[in-house]
Formats: structure tokens, sequence, C-alpha cells
């Protein structure tokens, strides 16, 4: 297969590069000339006059003719006006250097003159442009061979609001954003610790995505953080518009129903990770964070747990397998036992079922095709349709192709349980991209079990558990740490031990520092309050 | 190099020793003191066991192969490890058919054989192609969902008041003699067959849990082989234990809980399917193992050859039980068990001691 892929990729390959990225190259590494006119021109040339690209000319209060360039719709005007335009026309302390050489001028203007924030200087085209697309703005003046660029960005966006697709009944309610600093900051804000290390990398040609990868230096282990930059540097695409993107290039394997990489909208989730020595990768423009390295069982931890009581979350953890197994095997099951093993269902039921059947005209194999795949149908119905005609869905979904298809003698309404209980179990899993393979291995183990029974279900899951005993994430076998077996880390996949017993970091993902706290920290009501 | 952990070798030799023991009643000729010759095997497999385990502690670093080439001569060794390789080829070929009649007997009469046992046959070349590593973690995963389901059929026998423990009377009716001489022609199997671990031994990482974690772990099979082969014989008596195919379906099928659970013979089969995929694929690895170590290359490539011949030497047997009688007739005519488990070992280890002392 992978030879095929092969094959496929390098038919590819040999088409010549063509088009904008190798073209401009050249043309972009060029420096600045000394012109503030040839300068514009270039500029306004290069971005084929686009209206959004403000140039406003003046004199500056030293007499220099100068230009500030910007886009309008990213940048502060308020910022531009108060704190650049301003202090250059009126600024007094520029008198001083009235007669001064250019570099002097320059130099005023950056460390007297603007009272922005964070300034940078650019001598090259392309570093230019890309100041001006990240909301800078930038300075030029007649006989400079380089630019000031202002930090003056801002623009429309979300806030933080409480995350859509990871809700808790306890627990924080902010959600990441499409703003990879406000990301960052979410995170900093729970982690004040100098360890949170941070490395930015840009990709895509077209796009210039930051990404950031996030880690807790002395915790995480060093030569996975090594891996993955490398990784990252190994992408050389146009475009990245969500981490999902990232996710496709940088996973270990692609040929797998199983994700290796978890996302998650939620910075106190994320910021756990990255305390047991888990890393982040930020990519700007989406609030869906990766977290890696990952084993299968963190599919089934939600952060809520940490936040109730053990004995629950313990209780949720082993519902949510039970959930798991049952949104993947249950529709397999009912057409296994139905179709040949009878015997192994209670008299009553049988009699029972049986009648249900009598009717019906199809195998139960395709009455349970029908089924999922027009509860698949809703279901892709549900999230695409425009809201305002939400409810009509689900009154067609409900009673016309529930209730109608058992009343017509379609299907059996035994099937109808066994479809929407598998529906809901699939939701009980608090990360969707697990549920989504479940999903997709439902329908093969169906067709195993409408040919080979049980013995067929038996086989997949068999098959299902070597791909999932040879899989890794970043170096991490994915059935750690059942297989292989890691006791120390037994307090936190089944059962949520009650916090002061975690004493130690789960030992897969930090290779150093794995204490994580005091040893006796049970609370037990101390002696004055006894003597009471 | 691939390694594996102590809690991988355990597991694996308590499922490779409970495998498809159930499905056969060990020593019934004794009629209701069978669980007496498990107990006296278990015994004389622990001694055998005890002698693979010295030899293995003395070259700790050395699989089978690269013990018999090395104190038998490359000549000598090379053709013993090629026997060996036929005999893991052998084994693996009775588990496959064990399997594929087991299943049309039981769950799925119209099925074919063919496509059974093929299936089963893809899933071990599927997982020696992923790496013994790999295979071992499987065992890892599986082993505490099958023993806990040996365990909940045996609480559940109990519970539905099936047990007649006054069918184990009278205790050794005819004296120990029987007992013993059936001990002497069965503990080859399943007991005898951890000989396969000298194959295995050597990759374990933790080279000083070896003994105590086989010795556990073949105390744990055995106590599982013990207690189902006592249900069969205080639910069924021995008599009709005697003459049934597949005695432990037969209890399975008699108990009924809260008249809801019932009927887990098809659990069972599959619980039998789970041991028999990793005693198969077990023999089937030694067996790729063994013809690398003879090649000296990398044993990926011979899972397909070696998976072919299993394959096609299925079909040889007409019948499951012409398969039972050649079965009988290799083990014990043969005494192909005795000789491959129990002296060419013991010359292996008597040579170890003569060279260990001559080249001090």
């Amino acid at each position: 297969m992978n030879k095929l892929f092969q094959l496929f990729v390098r038919k590819y390959q040999e088409i010549p590069q063509q088009g904008e990225p190798a073209s401009d190259k050249p043309e972009q590494a060029e420096l600045l000339s000394c012109c503030l006119q040839e300068n514009i021109d270039r500029i306004k040339s290069l971005t084929g006059n686009s209206s959004d690209f403000i140039v406003r000319m003046f004199q500056g209060a030293n007499g220099l003719s100068m230009a500030i360039v910007y886009i309008n719709d990213l940048t502060d005007t308020a910022v531009i006006n108060d704190s650049i335009i301003k202090p250059i026309l009126s600024g007094t302390e520029a008198d001083t250097a009235e007669q001064g050489s250019l570099t002097d001028s320059f130099k005023v203007t950056n460390d007297m003159l603007l009272t922005v924030g964070a300034t940078n200087t650019v001598n090259k085209i392309n570093d230019f442009v890309s100041a001006l697309y990240n909301g800078n703005t930038v300075i030029l003046a007649e006989g400079w061979d380089h630019a000031i660029s202002a930090s003056t960005s801002k623009w429309q966006m979300r806030g933080v609001e409480e995350p859509s697709s990871q809700s808790v009944v306890r627990g924080p309610k902010d959600g990441f954003t499409e703003n990879i600093s406000t990301n960052v900051a979410l995170l900093r804000r729970r982690i004040k610790s100098p360890n949170l290390w941070k490395i930015d990398r840009k990709i895509g040609l077209v796009t210039q995505t930051d990404v950031s990868v996030l880690y807790l230096k002395g915790t995480a282990d060093d030569s996975v953080v090594k891996e993955v930059l490398k990784r990252l540097d190994r992408i050389d695409t146009d475009s990245i518009l969500d981490s999902g993107y990232i996710e496709e290039f940088i996973q270990d394997q692609t040929f797998t129903p199983f994700p290796t990489i978890i996302n998650s909208e939620r910075p106190d989730s994320v910021a756990a990770a990255i305390l047991e020595g888990q890393i982040a990768v930020l990519v700007d423009g989406t609030p869906f964070v990766l977290v890696l390295p990952i084993t299968f069982f963190k599919f089934f931890t939600a952060s809520e747990d940490y936040y109730q009581r053990f004995d629950i979350s313990t209780f949720l953890r082993i519902l949510r397998f039970c959930a798991f197994t049952i949104s993947m095997i249950l529709p397999s099951l009912y057409i296994a036992i139905t179709t040949f093993h009878q015997e192994m269902i209670p008299s009553t039921l049988l009699v029972s079922l049986a009648a249900q059947r009598e009717g019906i005209p199809f195998p139960a194999f395709f009455e349970a095709l029908l089924m999922e795949i027009t509860f698949e149908v809703l279901r892709e119905a549900g999230v695409r349709m425009p809201r305002a005609i939400g409810s009509a869905i689900s009154i067609v979904g409900a009673l016309v192709l529930g209730q109608a298809a058992v009343e017509a003698g379609l299907v059996s309404a035994a099937m109808v349980i066994v479809v929407a209980f598998t529906a809901i179990s699939s939701f009980v899993v608090p990360m969707f991209n697990i549920a989504i393979s479940a999903r997709l291995l439902r329908f093969a183990l169906m067709l195993l079990a409408a040919s080979l029974g049980l013995f067929g279900i038996m086989s997949g899951l068999f098959f299902l558990l070597i791909h999932m005993a040879a899989l890794r994430s970043f170096g991490i076998p994915y059935l750690a740490p059942i297989a292989p077996f890691v006791p120390n880390n037994m307090k936190d996949i089944f059962v949520r031990v009650p916090w002061w017993m975690m004493v130690t970091r789960p030992r897969l993902f930090a290779k150093q520092n794995y204490i994580r706290q005091k040893v006796n920290l049970r609370p037990e009501p101390s002696d004055t309050e006894e003597e009471k | 190099m691939e390694r594996i952990s102590k809690y991988q070798l355990g597991a694996m030799i308590i499922l490779f020793q409970i495998g498809s023991t159930p499905l056969f009643e060990i020593g019934i000729k004794a009629k209701q003191d069978a669980w007496l010759v498990v107990i006296v095997s278990m015994i004389m497999g622990l001694l055998l066991l005890l002698l693979f385990l010295a030899i293995q502690r003395r070259e700790p670093e050395k699989n089978l192969s690269q013990l018999l080439v090395h104190y038998f001569g490359t000549f000598a060794g090379k053709i013993v490890v090629l026997v060996y390789v036929l005999y893991f080829t052998y084994e693996a070929f009775r588990n496959v058919r064990d399997l594929g009649d087991l299943t049309l007997m039981t769950i799925l009469p119209r099925s074919p054989i063919s496509l059974i046992m093929l299936i089963l046959m893809s899933l071990s070349v599927y997982a020696i192609y992923k790496g013994l590593e790999v295979f071992f973690r499987v065992a890892e995963f599986i082993v505490v969902g099958v023993l806990g389901f040996y365990f909940i059929l045996i609480i559940m026998t109990f519970i539905s008041g099936i047990v007649h423990l006054d069918r184990l009377l009278p205790v050794l009716e005819n004296g120990i003699k029987p007992v013993l001489q059936e001990s002497m022609t069965d503990f080859w199997f399943p007991f005898g067959q951890m000989f396969t671990f000298l194959v295995f031994w050597s990759y374990l990482n933790e080279k000083q849990e070896m003994t105590k974690t086989s010795i556990r772990s073949f105390f744990i099979s055995g106590m599982v082989i013990l207690l189902t082969n006592t249900i069969n014989l205080v639910v069924l008596g021995p008599q009709f234990t005697g003459i049934s195919t597949v005695p432990l379906l037969q209890s399975v099928q008699l108990i009924q809980v809260a008249e809801v659970f019932e009927r887990f013979d098809a659990l069972v089969i599959l619980l039998f399917y789970a041991g028999i995929f990793i005693r198969s694929t077990l023999w089937y690895l030694a067996a790729v193992l063994g013809l690398a170590q003879l090649f000296h290359t990398g044993y990926r490539r011979f899972v397909l050859p070696v998976g072919v011949v299993v394959y096609s030497t299925t079909f040889l047997p007409p019948s499951w039980q012409s398969h039972l009688e050649v079965g009988k007739l290799v083990g014990v005519k043969f005494m192909m068990n005795p000789i491959l488990i129990g002296m060419i070992p013991a010359i292996l280890f008597i040579v170890m001691l003569i060279r260990g002392k001559a080249n001090k």
C-alpha cells in the first residue's frame, strides 16, 4: 500500500514546480534602496496596487520626507495616528538632530519619537512585506536603506468563549480562539514557570502561518521535542489553514483508523498535558491545539475527571471504555447473534425478536446497514445544515425515519434501538476523533459479523489489536501502559486515584523530573480537631 | 534487537499454556482421578521447566538455535535446529487445524474450514510480520481478559448449581499406579511444551526475573487447566467426559444463571480462538526464528514460506478424528515429545556441564 502511495506521489513530483513561490523568490530577497519613491513603487507593484495598502507620505519635523505603509484592516489606526504620525510630525527632540546625518535621523526616530511598544529594523523587501501582513506599520524615509516596522496590529477576532466541542459541568469554561497569541497567553496564565518554553516556526509558503511548539523544559522528553521540530521543518507546502494540516504531515502513520495525535480546544487540558511532559503544537487561525505524543487511553480522559471526585471519575472512565466498545461492536454483535448464534439469546427474548423480524424483508445485515447509513446521513446533515432548519431535521430523523420505518415493516424495532444506542454511545468519548475511528470500523465489523458471526468479529478485533500494538505516537507505544505494561502508570487509566496519591508523573511522556508532589499529602483531621 | 518485558513473557506463558488445553480432558483414562493426573503432570512439567531454565541461565543471551549450534557443533547443531523447525511447524499446523475443526463443529457449521484457517493464518502472518515485540504486546493486552473470563466461567458453574463434588469419589479407586502411568504420557502436553520458551527467553530484558516469572506464570496457567479439568469431571461425570469431544463446551452449556446468563459456549469458542491464535502463532514464530538463525538473515522473509507450508499441511488429515489419531501416533508411537522435549534438552544440558567445566 505504501509503495503504491509512493508511486502516486512520485508521479506528481516530476511535474516542474511552477507558479508564485518559485518565481517570486529572487525578487523578494532584494534589499531596500535608498530612494523613498523607488521603495514605494516596488511595494505597490509587488502587491498589485491592492487597495487596502495604505501609503501616507509626509514631511517629518526634521524636514525629511517620510512615508508610512500599512494595511488598513490589520492595523489600529488610533495607534498609528497617536504614536507614529503625531510624534514624527511634531517631534521636538528631532530638532536636535536636524543637522545630523541620516543614521542619526533613523536612530532618533526609532529611539526617541515612536511611542509604540515593539519596533524592528527591516532591510529586505520580503521582510517588509511580511511585517505589513502581520499588522505592522513600516516607516520609510528618503535616504534610509532600511525601514522601521512598528507593531500596530489589531483586527477583529472572536473573544475567549466556552469551547463548543468539549464541554464540562465543573471546571474552567474558557476555550482557545483563532488567535495564536491569545492561545499562548491562555497557557502562560496557567503555567507561570520559566520552564514553559516556546519555539516558533512559520509554515506555508503562501500563508506564512505561525506555528508554536510549547513544552515544559526539564520534564518533556527533549528527543521528542527535537523529533517534532524535525517533522515540522520537513513540511514544505504552500498553505496551513488548520492544525489538521499539520497533524497529517507529522503523524507517525497515515494508513491507520486511529489518530496518533490529540487535538483539544481546552486550555486546561492542554496545560495538564504539558505538565505531564507532553508537547503542544499551536497553529495560528484555529482553536484546535495538537497534543503529542499520546496513547490510546488518553482519548478517554476528560479534563473534568480531575476536577470531580475520584470515585465518580473512575466510574465515568470505565463507562467511557464500555461506550466506546459498544459504539464499535454493538451492531455487529446484534447481526452475529441473530444470524448465527440464536441459542445465546434467552428464549423469551428470542421469541419476541423473531416476531419482530417476521415481516422484515431484509437479512439482519442489510437492515443494520440501512439504519446505520441513515443515521450517518442524519448526523452529517445535522452538522452541515443551516441552524434555522435544525428542528425540521430532528423531526424527520426521529419520527419519520425511526418510527415510520418500523411501522412500515422495513426494519425491526430492536434494530432501531441498537442503532440509536450505538449512536448515543459514540458521543460519550470525550475526544471526537477517536469516536470517528469507531464509526468507520463499525461498518467493517458488521461485514465480518454478517459473514462469519462471532468468529468474524473476533478476527476483526484481533486484527485491530495487532495493528494497535504495532502503532506508535512519536516513539510511545499506542497501547501503553497496558501493552507494554507499566504498573506505575496504572493510577490514571481505568481508575483515577485521588490527587494526593499521584506522586509521580506518568513515566511514558516525562523522561526526567518524575516527582510531581510530596508523598504524604493524604488529608487527615488534625489532632486538635479530634479533641473537640 | 527486539526486547520483551517480564510482564510480556508471563502473559505469553499463561496464554500459551492455557491455549487450547481445556479443549481436551487431560488424563481422562484415569477416570475420576483425572484431576490428580493434572497435578502430577504439572509437577513433572515443573521439573522439565527447571531443566530448561537451568540451560537458559547458563547462557542467558543465547537462544535455542545458537545453543544447539554452539554445543553440538555447526553440522550436528544445524541438523537438530532443522528438526526443531519441523517440530514447531508441525505443532503450529496442529493448532490451526484444531481451531478449524472446532469452529466448524460448533459455531459455524456451514462455513468452509479453509476460510476459517486462512483467517487465523493471516492474523498470524500479520502479527509476526509486525514483529516479535508487537506479538508479545498483544498477549499482554488480552491475558487479563482471558483469565477473567475463565474465572467468571468457573464461578458461574458453581453458582448455577450443576457441580456435584461426589463425582470425584472414590479417590484413587485403582491405586496410584494408573495416575502415574497417565501422567507419564500426558505431561508433555501442555506442560512439557514450555520448551518453546528456550527460543524466547533470550529476548527478555530483565534476565534476573526469568525464573521467577516463568514459574509463577506456569502455576497460574496450571491452576486454570486444573480447574477446567475438574469442572468437567464434577459437572459431567467421568463417563460422559470420557466420550465427549469437547467436554468443556458441554459443561458450559449447562450453565444457567438467572435465566439470562446461559449458553456461554459461543463465547468459550472465542476463548479457545484467542488461546489457539496465541499458541499457533508462537509455534509459527519459533519455526520462523529458527529458520532465520539457520540462514543468518532477518526472520521476516521466512514468514510467508513457513505460513504456506503450515496452511497447506492443515488439509492433509481428512477429518478431526484422524487428525487426533495422527497426533497420538506422532506423539506416542514415534516418541516425538520424549525425544525432542526430554532427551535432546537433557543431552544439551549435560554437554553444557561438561564443556563448561572443560572451559574452566
